[in-house]
């Protein structure tokens, strides 16, 4: 149950597409908007909430895209003892890993020397200006997170035991997530999103890839997205879950 | 598979004020270490002196030393108490009051101070000698005299004299 309040408005922010979500006006639900960048897309973001109500003090999470935060393999470096240099070495390597441009900020999910891990790039630039643009609105950022690790979180709570593969789709990118056990093996994001012959055909390959049966492999995609496929609109659809941004999982065919 | 609990704010760093508060923190956490410190090695000399204190009093206690210091005349005085006390007298009276035939006192040496006094004595037989020391200590639950020596040589000198046996009795109290 969502308590008007107690949650965070939330803005789900991608290259070309942004979802807002007031916890000034929860029956709203998310509204959809189209920007010319990710950039121009936060502006508005920040203005839609600043229309649904005041605005001091209030407290946002950000939720990114696959395209703007995206996830890469850490392998080990040899002669790395502590977390900073992690942090600086990973980092520098993520243009490369991920086709960011420009200079990026990463999260490293329990590194340890000498093992491999996950990581997550954002660039730099953009991280700077979600959180230059709170400060200046006076927002409490509460979070800024990707929406794939949503799905995965969601994944995990309903379906860890079975689950080895899991494809996070959202309008631009495709987010492929593999492991077994309790551990993230591997994750790798194509941006711009492949079509859908060619999503059927990555997915066949990384479930050969990962060893996993098709049966194991699931899917997940906005619960909104049905619709604002349907509307196919880029000004304004309001549309009305209970949830915002919630995950719908499927099984991979 | 397993949950990423990513966050890509950039970490917040305590503001200046924070630091402030730390350090004063520090500052009366160390002042407090300090002033437990102190206080604690006073309570640590206060339980010594306590444990010193209880140890004496359950030890046994040691009699002061008395110093006498002896007068110039202690010498004398302690001569004339011993002269004084002594029962030569009463020895001397039970001397005169025997009387025998063949047994004549020739010397008498009293030494009040050892607390004897000794007799020399001349004497016929020795029957009569062992006699005359029994009579000297009859009365006396304790015999006080008691024959030292006796010497009897038995021989007769050219005039046809013999020569008196000597003994020496001694009596102590």
């Amino acid at each position: 149950m969502l308590w008007a309040g107690s949650e965070p408005s939330q803005i789900y922010l991608g290259q070309t597409r942004i979802g807002v979500w007031s916890a000034a006006s929860p029956d709203v639900g998310v509204q959809w908007l189209s920007a010319e960048s990710a950039q121009e897309g936060l502006a508005r973001g920040i203005e839609l909430l600043r229309q649904e109500g005041q605005l001091k003090r209030h407290r946002v999470k950000v939720w990114l895209s696959g395209a703007l935060a995206r996830p890469f393999v850490f392998e080990p470096v040899q002669g790395l003892r502590r977390w900073s240099e992690a942090l600086q070495v990973a980092a520098g390597l993520a243009p490369d890993a991920t086709g960011l441009e420009g200079p990026c900020e990463v999260w490293l999910d329990d590194w340890e020397p000498g093992e491999s891990c996950i990581a997550v790039a954002v660039d730099r630039g953009l991280r700077e200006l979600i959180e230059s643009s709170a400060k200046t609105e006076k927002l409490r950022l509460t979070a800024i997170r990707p929406w794939w690790a949503e799905a995965l979180r969601e994944v995990v709570r309903a379906e860890a035991s079975t689950t080895g593969l899991l494809a996070v789709e959202e309008v631009d990118a495709l987010t492929v997530l593999s492991g077994d056990g309790g551990v993230l093996a591997a994750a790798s994001c194509y941006s711009p999103r492949p079509d859908s012959i060619q999503t059927e055909a990555l997915l066949a390959r990384a479930l050969m890839a990962a060893n996993v049966m098709s049966a194991n492999g699931r899917r997940a995609s906005f619960r909104e997205e049905e619709a604002m496929s349907r509307e196919g609109t880029s000004e304004a659809v309001a549309i009305g879950p209970v949830v915002p941004f919630g995950v719908c999982l499927e099984q991979i065919t | 598979m397993k949950a990423l609990d990513v966050d890509l704010r950039t970490p917040s760093r305590p503001p200046k004020w924070a630091w402030g508060v730390v350090g004063l923190l520090a500052a009366i956490a160390v002042g407090m270490g300090l002033l437990t410190y102190r206080e604690s090695r006073k309570v640590d000399e206060i339980k010594a002196q306590l444990a010193d204190l209880q140890r004496q009093l359950t030890e046994p206690s040691i009699a002061p030393t008395v110093v006498i210091q002896k007068m110039p005349y202690d010498a004398s005085a302690r001569e004339m108490l011993v002269l004084a006390t002594s029962e030569w007298p009463a020895m001397l009276t039970a001397l005169e009051a025997v009387e025998m035939v063949g047994v004549t006192p020739t010397a008498v040496e009293i030494a009040p101070a050892e607390r004897w006094i000794r007799v020399e004595v001349e004497f016929a037989d020795y029957a009569k000698l062992l006699e005359y020391v029994d009579a000297l200590n009859a009365g006396n639950p304790k015999p006080r005299w008691g024959l030292v020596q006796a010497q009897s040589d038995g021989l007769r000198s050219g005039t046809g004299a013999v020569t008196p046996s000597t003994a020496t009795v001694r009596g102590t109290w």
